[in-house]
């Protein structure tokens, strides 16, 4: 699918509301008002909505714990989002998961687990059924530099390949797992060159750029989606905050941050300038959207604040699967 | 209706529902390899010569993949049947089994399940600390999974229908020397456990108890070979004039406590017999359970009689010291009955 204007601004759309999500759950959490710490994908929107973009509805997304953007882009209900952040009833997981476990299957959304290296072979699971189904459906694992390094998915990566699964690997290289550089834990320049000992195509990216992202992640779906197998996407990018709330990132190296922390890097300001350059969108509209995102955003807030507390009856209740749950 | 050993009516099971249910599919290590073994003990042997390789995966040696292959594939609407071999390799899928997998349905409000059964050969057979433990304690403390353990064919058959029905993932206890004394892969010492299975369908509910023998003097529960031990010290019991009332939990999550209290309030009396080590057992619980709820119904201590804390050893002498024998579950009823 070749991008039109209305899909640019619509990515443009998704990765400003994350942003501005992010940036409001920070506001509220240093006010108080936030019940939960956070995990900002600050600096990294373009990669969860370059590779959500490019997925189906039905494709299954398998991600973790910094996770907005591609939640968002999968269709996943701002409200309900919203709600789940403040531990509602009326969150997508009803209070019980809290961001690091959201889910809503009706856009291809697993429940996300705060495990890492279990979306890895989640995924191939999922992908083992599409193929034994042969379904034209196929499943994404999203994770971080530090979750690359787990053993499982190393057996997943192994075996995705062994089967030809129609997954896609995307590693989203912020450079940090929570505090420790991914130099210090990897013996390669790039950690989608470990993909090659598995004689699985790689690539590394810039995960800054919505558009490389999109394209890379595009033709590597289409791939897995016509039975040729796997691939390993290594988006490079990085966290701008910290790893949670009350991490003050002083451990990183000023001149790498500043390298990355620009006007020049950042995903969204990129991609504003593209729009304005090809007159896709005026100043004027520009300043439009942002607006209607900020009013969208409060508009989940004052949902979330006022939405009901699960009832302490039910506090045992679904440890158990039923049907009549869903 | 066919007699049937356990190891049959297991495969019985799996067969019946794989052709009922095109989402039901095997994986595991060495169980569809062409001209090969059928699983470590067997029991998948003629399943990929009916459903092919699609259906019955051969994995690598990779615990953590297969426990993530069963999720995924669960969450995309199938139902996986995992061979994990030997239950002591549990730990090197613990993340996806007690992290993961029995956690999906509270995590996401009740939204999804994670149908998916996981057979696990457990019990002492000469193999040592890494290949022979019981495990029981371990899982039976994981909210959001079942757990059964059944001790004949009929159960068997019943219980792995079941257990492949359920919307939740299902650990099958299934004791390597209870898998039958005939077949191609027969442990020394196995007991017999056939039994007439009928050839229609039926299921055991998992959570229900049974009562394997009536009696009046003495409630004793006991699992897995320990059905069978307790058993054979009944009727030597029986000769002297007491009689043991057993009952075979066959789920140890969730458990029939129901089934043990109605005993217990008859017999006034009450051992529990399990092949886990003592402390922290699922007898522990049971024990607990009891004194809640029939604490003035007893007349003498409850007793368990288990395998002491301790690794399990691979020299016979020990490992036969160790594991409740029929004499010294005699002994300790005996013991009991008299006070």
């Amino acid at each position: 699918m070749t991008l039109g204007k209305n899909d640019l601004i619509r990515m443009y759309e998704l990765m400003y509301t994350t942003r501005v999500y992010e940036e409001k759950l920070y506001f509220m959490f240093l006010e108080g008002i936030l019940p939960a710490s956070i995990h900002q994908s600050h600096g990294q929107e373009a990669c969860g909505v370059g590779v959500g973009y490019s997925l189906r509805k039905e494709d299954m997304l398998f991600t973790s714990h910094r996770n907005i953007s591609h939640l968002l882009t999968k269709g996943l209900d701002l409200k309900a989002l919203m709600a789940e952040q403040f531990f509602k009833e009326t969150g997508c997981s009803k209070g019980r998961g809290g961001t690091i476990h959201i889910n809503d299957m009706s856009v291809g959304i697993p429940v996300t687990h705060g495990i890492l290296g279990a979306a890895a072979v989640h995924a191939c699971g999922a992908a083992t059924a599409f193929q034994i189904k042969k379904s034209e459906n196929i499943a994404v694992a999203v994770f971080g530099d530090g979750a690359s390094n787990e053993g499982a998915t190393y057996e997943a990566l192994n075996w995705a390949q062994v089967r030809k699964l129609p997954v896609v690997f995307v590693c989203e290289n912020n450079f940090y797992g929570a505090s420790t550089h991914v130099s210090k834990v990897n013996p390669v320049e790039h950690i989608a060159e470990k993909a090659k000992g598995f004689n699985m195509e790689y690539y590394t990216l810039d995960g800054n750029d919505v558009f490389a992202v999109y394209n890379a992640t595009k033709k590597a779906v289409d791939k897995a989606r016509a039975g040729n197998g796997p691939t390993f996407l290594e988006l490079e990018t990085y966290r701008i905050a910290g790893h949670s709330r009350s991490d003050s990132n002083s451990y990183r190296d000023k001149e790498e941050s500043d390298y990355w922390i620009s006007d020049e890097r950042d995903p969204i300001k990129r991609m504003e300038r593209h729009l304005l350059k090809e007159a896709i969108l005026t100043p004027e509209g520009l300043d439009k959207k942002q607006a209607e995102i900020e009013e969208k955003i409060e508009e989940a807030v004052r949902f979330a604040i006022s939405s009901p507390d699960p009832s302490i009856e039910d506090a045992t209740l679904y440890n158990y699967y039923e049907r009549v749950n869903k | 209706m066919a007699e049937m050993t356990i190891g049959e009516a297991l495969r019985k099971a799996m067969v019946d529902e794989m052709r009922l249910d095109e989402n039901v599919f095997c994986l595991g290590q060495d169980i569809g390899i062409d001209k090969g073994w059928g699983g470590a003990f067997g029991i998948n042997q003629g399943m990929v010569e009916e459903f092919g390789h699609e259906r019955i995966i051969d994995t690598p040696i990779a615990e953590y993949l297969m426990g993530g292959l069963c999720i995924g594939s669960a969450l995309a609407g199938m139902r996986p049947i995992c061979d994990v071999q030997y239950g002591d390799f549990l730990f090197n899928m613990a993340s996806p089994i007690f992290n993961e997998a029995p956690k999906i349905s509270y995590m996401s409000g009740g939204k999804m399940g994670v149908p998916m059964v996981l057979r696990m050969p457990v019990g002492s057979t000469g193999r040592g600390g890494q290949h022979a433990q019981s495990l029981e304690g371990f899982l039976v403390h994981t909210n959001g999974l079942k757990v059964i353990c059944p001790s004949d064919a009929y159960d068997a058959k019943g219980l792995m229908t079941a257990a492949i029905r359920d919307d939740n993932p299902v650990v099958v206890l299934e004791h390597k020397l209870l898998y039958g004394n005939k077949g191609v892969r027969v442990e020394k010492n196995a007991v017999s456990t056939v039994c007439d299975v009928p050839d229609g369908d039926y299921v055991v509910p998992i959570g229900k108890g049974r009562i394997r023998r009536e009696g009046t003097h003495i409630t004793v529960v006991a699992n897995l070979l320990m059905v069978y031990r307790v058993l054979e010290a009944a009727n030597v019991l029986a000769e002297e004039g007491i009689e043991v009332e057993l009952i075979d939990p066959r789920s140890l999550l969730p458990f029939d406590h129901e089934l043990v209290y109605e005993s217990v309030r008859k017999t006034h009396r009450l051992v529990i017999v399990h092949e886990d080590t003592l402390t922290n057992g699922w007898g522990a619980e049971v024990a607990a359970r009891a004194a809640e709820n029939c604490l003035y119904d007893l007349d003498a201590p409850v007793k368990r009689v288990t395998v002491p804390d301790t690794i399990l050893p691979c020299a016979k002498n020990l490992e036969s010291f160790l594991v409740p024998s029929v004499e010294r579950i005699v002994q300790e009823i005996r013991s009991i009955v008299n006070l």
